[in-house]
């Protein structure tokens, strides 16, 4: 009575062994895929951008594209990025070829179309960064684009993030949209540029930086020193 | 007699079981609305933002949106000490995707990027890179784009230019607004 009270429904060496057990299993599944070359599943990052101007407005969209049509996403095609100011450091981006269906505004060759997306894998982290979260184009997709050229890179850049790939789900959603962005067309809205803008060359920097007023550093935009900061410490370090 | 006093004691326990549930919502709902104005990440590490300068020409844009927010206090904001590791990496690049820039939350250093081709054809406003700075320094600091057509004079207002198609236009201010400075103080205390 006393040996059958003892007993419990979970012997504290069969719990471990069926831990132990299970982690064994684990380990080697992970080391299968290791071996079969399994593809790990990317860490998944969302910028948060700033847009130029509202582009949830049709209007202002279809006004600040080059290009606006309707297209298949065909594959694929590659995944260049493009340099910034650090040498270490590409904006990843995808490229995708496109069969184009019903041209919008501009007009686009109908064969061998690339457009190319502001999301893809960076190649410092390894991490899958969507802008906006913007989910990267599949095959077989059908899409309505606004695009600008980009003649350096032979591509059609997405404008606008997410606004500027609007995913269709049946033909019936491709004909709105179509029939969507014939009007937004219509009814364009170009912004107007400030003419007394000065667009930003080289700003002054000194190391008084800090100390300046908001004024004084609105004038100072105006300025241009080739001597910029990276400058500097390139000569430091050369005379290091 | 005894009827009607039972059905008032259990009236009386309705309404206090739905006055219960209703103060144990209430917490949850004002964290729900406050929760909508934050991020999931932020860029801070230790109460301090440590960043990598390589904003190649706009080195004085940069000082401007860190000495704004480091106004605020709680929250130091400045390039990275010979002895300590970046938390934020800011950068620029040129690309026709009329983006103004974004904060991105990376799993080494974060990244801050500046679209030099928007600003330059002045796209993102006569402040810029001033204000896109000034944005994306506050996505580092966990806020939320502020979306309200009553927060178009907000620094973490989405779009950089705003229009009403009745021919008025604002632009990104050059200055932390009232909702903004909330904002940053109510997660940064």
């Amino acid at each position: 009575m006393s040996t059958r009270a003892r007993r419990t429904p979970f012997h504290p060496l069969l719990v471990f062994g069926v831990l132990l057990g299970i982690a064994s299993l684990s380990l080697v599944a992970v080391a299968r895929d290791a071996e079969l070359g399994t593809p790990v599943r990317p860490h998944i990052v969302i910028t948060e951008p700033s847009y130029a101007y509202d582009f949830s407005n049709d209007q202002i969209l279809v006004g600040t594209s080059e290009f606006v049509f309707l297209g298949q996403v065909v594959e694929q095609v590659s995944a260049k990025g493009i340099p910034t100011s650090d040498p270490e450091i590409e904006i990843p981006l995808t490229q995708f070829s496109v069969r184009v269906i019903e041209q919008i505004k501009g007009k686009l060759p109908t064969e061998g179309v690339v457009v190319s997306q502001s999301s893809g894998v960076d190649k410092s982290s390894g991490d899958l960064i969507l802008v906006d979260g913007d989910p990267l184009l599949n095959p077989g997709e059908i899409v309505l684009f606004s695009v600008n050229l980009e003649p350096d890179f032979g591509w059609y850049q997405i404008a606008a993030g997410p606004y500027g790939a609007i995913r269709a789900k049946d033909a019936r959603e491709s004909d709105a949209l179509v029939a969507r962005f014939q009007e937004a067309e219509q009814k364009q809205f170009v912004p107007v540029v400030d003419p007394n803008f000065v667009p930003v060359v080289e700003p002054e920097v000194s190391d008084d930086a800090t100390s300046l007023t908001e004024d004084q550093h609105s004038e100072g935009r105006d300025k241009k020193d080739k001597h910029s900061r990276n400058d500097k410490k390139a000569k430091q370090d050369k005379q290091q | 007699m005894h009827q009607r006093s039972r059905r008032r004691v259990d009236s009386l326990s309705i309404v206090l079981v739905l006055q219960a549930v209703a103060l144990l919502l209430m917490p949850a709902a004002v964290l729900a609305s406050h929760s909508s104005h934050f991020l999931s990440d932020d860029s801070v590490q230790n109460g301090h933002i440590y960043y990598d300068d390589n904003m190649d020409r706009y080195h004085s844009a940069l000082k401007y949106a860190d000495r704004q927010w480091s106004a605020e206090g709680s929250v130091q904001i400045k390039e990275t000490p010979k002895n300590k590791n970046p938390t934020l990496k800011v950068i620029t690049y040129a690309i026709s995707d009329n983006l103004c820039g974004g904060w991105v939350p990376l799993s080494g250093p974060d990244r801050i990027q500046v679209n030099r081709l928007t600003i330059v054809n002045n796209r993102c406003g006569s402040n810029a890179p001033e204000t896109v700075l000034l944005h994306e320094m506050g996505h580092a600091l966990r806020i939320y784009d502020h979306t309200s057509p009553a927060d178009v004079m907000d620094v973490m207002y989405k779009y950089m230019i705003r229009y009403d198609f009745q021919g008025n236009s604002w632009q990104c201010p050059l200055t932390l607004q009232s909702h903004d400075k909330h904002d940053f103080h109510y997660w940064w205390g």
